[in-house]
């Protein structure tokens, strides 16, 4: 008994923090022996006879004493609001049952969202509703009272602020600059320091060089042509990934062979979603994109793109033979299309690498068209405050002259984890007395600091900020703060000595100052204030300090693409896609997602090329120590963590993404994966001189998916657009979809018959899709040790298939394993007309509605999972354990149309029913026909690039039945005679005929050959 | 050789078997009758409630409809029980100091909710939409039975899916007009309510996601 009891539920925060002799409940299983498992069996059939005589529990009714005028029972309301990151703010518009915030949506008028959203927003509820948060205020972890704080704001501004320093997340907040500006004038001597990792510095460095004035980058791709992606991951790690994904995806969208497309060049180490969706993917290390650009340049220059006598020794530089013919190939590519091309490079790069894009886009004409530059939209973004040496700095000066900082006030972020290894900020930290951090975790700053005070999560606030393109986005609360947080605007008006306001109040009096002449209720109501994008700067290229940069890089040394001899690796650090810089590490719903091109899950990984991990000696899973030199004395920096295979990578380069290996308080995201931040600088996004050795050990990974190749079976069907307008392509297409002959009887259709249809050609494997499904079906997370059991319960799955296009991704492919390009595919129940998990149920718990849905009925289940085994998509999930989490503050975040099952039942997508019963129940109520996109499926609401379109195929007007007349339109496994009523549109690539063999090919692509 | 067994051995096996034959069908059989037994639904059994709320008063001799209280019934899936302030509206000019109703006032000064006692409970995993139902034409008796004559609400029909499956096959001999919907009294006039069916087009739903999702 004790070995169950010692991993039941109820005991653990949260599911399986994932730690290795700790997965979760199931752990027991495992040691069980047999007598203790008679134990049990005996104990059960006990308890199964108790239950069956306990009576109903009583329930209860509880009526409001006031109603408000707006909420009815029953009917969601969505408010208009925004999450902000790194300062950028996307708009949502969040649905609230009864008071309780539970789905989020994207604004359709926000421009960061166009009515998507992230993965990241989709776990905003469950982050809102995390257990773990900090609750009270504390002194050096024991319970303090705010009182002890109001005496320490008003000792440090007693002396015009001398010895008090601030450090703030970098903040586009109209309301909290209008305060650090009246806190600088009424305490000049107080220091403000804005920190975080991740926001834009070396763009607005670049645009500096370049344009001789700090400016932000504003790309629109409504009429780009050609898009050239250095190391850009434009659709997954940019502020307005959605919103450029959106417009990438509407220049992609294949009705026929006839169809224009963009075309995307991806040129990256690490696999990204911008990458999946290119049609020419070219792996580099990162420290070659300087060349690659400055290369470009030369290229178009020499192919007769005027340039001014300034950029005139540039015209000898010449790509090594590797890729020279990629180049001059996107060369021609980008002339041909004069202003209607997009260059753009990655935040890793340095400034350098943007000055060059600047000025290829100036050359190009691009500039004022589909690249725009703005004043930078976060406060004195790329100035002297943004650089986090200020703080160490003013703290350190302390111990010399008596002055310096003796009050510290972290509001927000997590320095102490983010900081640069080079910075010494938890020592600094811990040298300053009277320290207090303002956040939602007791995380490693908060451990740093004397005081820890709550904050308060974006869904509990008001407030304002900008959206990457300056509109103005207003912030409203879904809920009353839940443990009496305090937001950054809290503590700096109380450091003014302001009178005590609601923060209503305070956002109601300064509205009319931040934003003059908008009203604050229109904007609530809508989530963002019209025109208030920032105006387009126009600016000459400043060839004066231009010129210099540009000979920086035509100077340095070519290496080949794949070069990958020497001793030293280079090593590329970057965001995690889900989990960012760590600040959302504690939310199980983003740990459990599969990373889009490794589905790795729960941890992250040194990811390689199969040939560098070939060098190695290493696989999956074994750990390898990577080290960075000590610059100047410093010691070396060694970080131990399992390697992860990604085919595709850049040889002789490691990328590490940040997030993990964190050491606070939080018990989820403690002691998971690697610290990548240890071996981070602020100088550049890659090192390139890091030493990695295998260690001998070997840590299991979770990985989703480890079959990464179809087997030729025909599951991801995809060619080239010219293929399309061929015969040859098209009937290959054809014969995998209509009828097929059955032994089985048909179901007897009534009413609409609803329908979906995926297009493979824009989808990125972004998996927003995937975490609106958990949100909308309140689908459990399993743990570290479940997944690796294969044991998942996403309803929802991205497939990632490894394929290899004839020509290869490089041209010249070194390794054909390597140089493999992964293909994507939403999967979930197919719902079958003829569906094989129906025959096999003994109990008819799955069965078929006469509008075509394979439903799941959970009570009527027993578990026998027959259904699954015959499921030759994989698409059924059994709950193995109790996943229910009643007792957790996570249920108040539950779907409540949506049954939470219990242990012992399958599930699988339902087309998201209760969303097509509320619409057809809401028509029926208004005796109206319910519109041709009136039912949207959570999957397609959030997806960034409209891949997934739902709808009845009775209804001539709706979209999906257009979709299935398209000639690349067809069904997964056609062979198996299911006739799946979601259909996929092939993946469409529009190569460049220059650099693809199979341009002029008839037939599709293969995805069998990597295994 | 004498008979091992004395011939009243024949009449215990015969017993014993019919016992064994009895046993079995009972073991299935009883808890089959016992689950749909008023003991296990609930029927006929007055829930006792914080405020001794008469519906025979309010609706008989007040004349008030039903939708005055449980006004969200037409437009969404719970009919909703009355906030405070509603039961107020009228409470505060009349009988406004009886004892009886001071869970009402003590509601009304704290701002917390009055704790109603549940009568018709349906399973977690039981989604029923009151308002589409409403607008086909089903009255609130035909579910609740004759609130009027309640001194203490209790329930009156089985609610078990075989209960609803019935009007599900076929929702004719239920309707009425949509004006009506609130009359505990009304009866069909002949082929009336094959009129209605015409006018409102209700539907046979029997499959699982009408109701479980």
């Amino acid at each position: 008994m004790s070995a169950m009891s010692h991993d039941h539920p109820h005991e653990h925060p949260g599911p399986g923090p994932g730690d290795d002799d700790d997965g979760g409940e199931p752990g027991g299983l495992d040691r069980l022996s047999r007598r203790a498992l008679f134990k049990l069996a005996g104990a059960g059939a006990a308890a199964a006879g108790l239950a069956a005589c306990s009576s109903r529990p009583a329930r209860e009714i509880l009526p409001y004493a006031g109603q408000p005028p707006e909420v009815t029972p029953g009917i969601p309301l969505h408010y208009a609001t925004a999450l902000v990151e790194d300062g950028f703010a996307t708009g949502l518009l969040v649905a609230s049952r009864e008071g309780r915030p539970v789905k989020v949506e994207g604004n359709p008028d926000h421009p960061a969202s166009l009515g998507a959203t992230r993965a990241i927003d989709q776990a905003a509820v469950l982050s809102l509703f995390d257990p773990q948060r900090a609750r009270a205020v504390t002194e050096r972890g024991v319970p303090a009272a705010w009182p002890a704080i109001e005496r320490m704001l008003a000792d440090a501004t007693a002396r015009g602020g001398a010895g008090l320093h601030l450090v703030l997340e970098p903040t586009s907040s109209p309301l909290v600059i209008e305060l650090v500006g009246r806190l600088r004038a009424a305490l000049p001597a107080a220091g403000v320091t804005f920190w975080s990792p991740f926001t834009p510095r070396s763009s607005i460095a670049g645009n500096r060089l370049a344009l001789g004035r700090p400016l932000q980058t504003q790309l629109d791709f409504r009429a780009a042509d050609v898009i050239v992606a250095l190391d850009a991951d434009l659709v997954g790690d940019h502020p307005m990934a959605s919103a450029y994904a959106r417009q990438i995806a509407d220049r992609r969208r294949v009705v026929d062979g006839g169809s224009a497309m963009n075309r995307l060049y991806a040129i990256e180490a690490g696999y990204t979603p911008t990458g999946v969706m290119a049609d020419h993917r070219m792996r580099v290390r990162g420290s070659q994109i300087a060349r690659i650009a400055a290369e470009l340049l030369a290229e178009l220059q020499r192919g007769g793109v005027p340039a001014p006598a300034a950029a005139g020794r540039f015209a000898q530089l010449t790509a090594p033979p590797d890729r020279a013919r990629w180049i001059a190939a996107i060369a021609r590519d980008l002339a041909r299309v004069p202003g209607r091309s997009v260059v753009a490079a990655g935040e890793r790069q340095p400034p350098a690498v943007h000055a060059t894009v600047a000025a290829i886009n100036a050359l190009l004409g691009n500039a004022g068209r589909t690249v725009g530059y703005t004043a930078p939209v976060v406060f004195e973004a790329g100035g002297p405050s943004h650089d986090l040496a200020n703080l160490v700095r003013a703290i350190d000066r302390h111990e010399g002259d008596g002055g310096g900082v003796t009050t510290l006030l972290i509001l927000g972020g997590n320095p102490v984890y983010t900081a640069p290894a080079d910075l010494a900020v938890a020592d600094a930290i811990s040298r300053v007395d009277r320290s207090l951090y303002l956040g939602l975790y007791d995380n490693e700053t908060a451990r740093a600091c004397r005081f820890m005070v709550p904050g308060l999560h974006e869904l509990e606030q008001w407030g304002a900020a900008r959206a990457y393109d300056g509109t103005i986005t207003p912030l409203q609360p879904l809920i009353e703060p839940l443990f009496g947080g305090r937001g950054v605007a809290d503590v700096l008006h109380q450091l003014l000595g302001d009178p005590p306001a609601s923060p209503r109040d305070r956002l109601v009096q300064a509205w009319p100052r931040a934003v003059p002449g908008a009203d604050l209720e229109a904007a609530l109501v809508r989530g963002a204030v019209a025109n208030t994008a920032l105006p387009g700067v126009t600016a000459a290229l400043a060839w004066d300090t231009l010129a210099p940069a540009l000979a920086a890089a035509a100077v340095m040394p070519a290496e080949p693409a794949q070069a990958d001899g020497g001793a030293t690796l280079e090593l590329d650090i970057r965001p995690h896609p889900f989990v960012h810089d760590g600040r959302y590490t504690n939310n199980p719903w983003l740990l459990e997602l599969p990373e889009p091109t490794t589905k790795l899950t729960w941890d992250n990984a040194a990811q390689l090329s199969p040939a560098t991990a070939a060098r190695l000696g290493v696989g999956d899973g074994d750990v390898i120590a990577l080290t960075i030199p000590g610059t100047g004395g410093a010691a070396s920096r060694t970080l131990a963590i399992p390697a992860i295979l990604v085919p595709g990578h850049a040889d002789g380069a490691i990328t590490l993404q940040t997030g993990f290996g964190r050491d606070g308080g939080e018990d989820i995201a403690r002691g998971i994966g690697g610290n990548a931040f240890r071996l981070w600088t602020t100088t550049a996004g890659f090192h390139p001189a890091a030493r990695a050795v295998a260690l001998g050990e070997h840590r299991a990974l979770a990985i989703a998916q480890v079959e990464a190749s179809t087997g030729d079976r025909p599951i991801v069907l995809s060619g080239t657009l010219h293929a399309l307008g061929g015969e040859a392509f098209r009937d290959e297409l054809a014969g995998h979809r209509g009828a097929q002959p059955s032994l089985y009887p048909a179901f007897e259709a009534r009413g609409p018959q609803w329908a979906m249809s995926i297009d493979l050609t824009t989808c990125n494997g972004c998996s927003a899709c995937v975490m609106a499904c958990a949100a909308e079906n309140n689908t459990p997370v399993v743990g570290k040790r479940q997944v690796q059991n294969r044991r998942q319960m996403h309803w929802l799955r991205i497939d990632r298939y490894i394929g290899r296009y004839p020509g290869g991704t490089t041209g010249a492919g070194i390794d054909a394993a390597s140089d493999a390009t992964a293909v994507v595919q939403p999967m979930l129940c197919q719902h079958c007309e003829r569906a094989p998990c129906e025959y096999v149920c003994p109990v008819e718990a799955t069965s078929h509605s006469p509008d075509g849905l394979n439903e799941m009925t959970y009570n009527r289940c027993i578990g026998t999972r027959f259904c699954s085994n015959n499921c030759p998509y994989k698409v059924r999930r059994f709950n193995w354990f109790d996943y229910k989490d009643h007792r957790s503050l996570r249920v108040l975040g539950k779907n409540p149309d949506v049954t939470v099952r219990d242990r012992g039942v399958m599930e699988k997508c339902t087309y998201c029913v209760q969303r097509i019963r509320r619409t057809e129940i809401d028509a029926r109520v208004a005796d109206r026909p319910i519109g041709p996109e009136e039912v949207q499926t959570a999957c397609q609401q959030a997806c960034p690039t409209r891949a997934i379109t739902f709808g009845s195929l009775t209804d001539p007007q709706a979209p999906v039945v257009e979709h299935r007349h398209r000639p690349h339109s067809y069904a997964v496994l056609h062979d198996q005679g299911t006739v799946p009523r979601t259909q996929y549109l092939a993946r469409i690539r529009n190569p460049n005929p220059a650099l693809d063999g199979t341009a002029d090919g008839a037939a599709g692509d293969r995805h069998g050959g990597h295994g | 050789m004498a008979a091992l067994f004395p011939p009243w051995t024949n009449t215990a096996t015969r017993i014993v078997l019919g016992a064994v034959a009895l046993a079995v069908v009972g073991a299935i059989a009883t808890p089959m009758i016992y689950a749909r037994s008023p003991y296990a639904t609930g029927q006929q059994d007055p829930v006792l409630q914080p405020i001794a709320f008469d519906h025979r008063h309010h609706v008989r001799d007040d004349g008030i409809d039903c939708l005055y209280c449980h006004e969200d019934a037409e437009r969404s899936a719970f009919a909703g029980v009355p906030a405070t302030e509603r039961c107020l509206g009228c409470h505060n000019q009349i009988w406004n100091d009886t004892p009886s109703i001071a869970p009402l006032r003590d509601s009304a000064e704290t701002g917390l909710p009055i704790r109603w006692q549940r009568v018709h409970s349906l399973p977690d995993f039981v989604y029923f939409d009151h308002s589409v139902h409403v607008r086909r034409g089903i009255g609130c008796v035909s579910c609740h039975g004759r609130v009027d004559e309640m001194a203490a609400v209790h329930q009156v029909q089985r609610l078990t899916m075989s209960w609803c499956l019935d009007c599900h096959r076929d929702p004719v001999p239920n309707l009425r007009p949509r004006e009506r919907i609130t009359s505990m009294t009304w009866t069909p006039a002949p082929g009336e309510q094959a009129e209605l069916a015409r006018r409102y087009q209700p539907r046979s739903l029997t499959h699982c996601s009408t109701c479980h999702r």
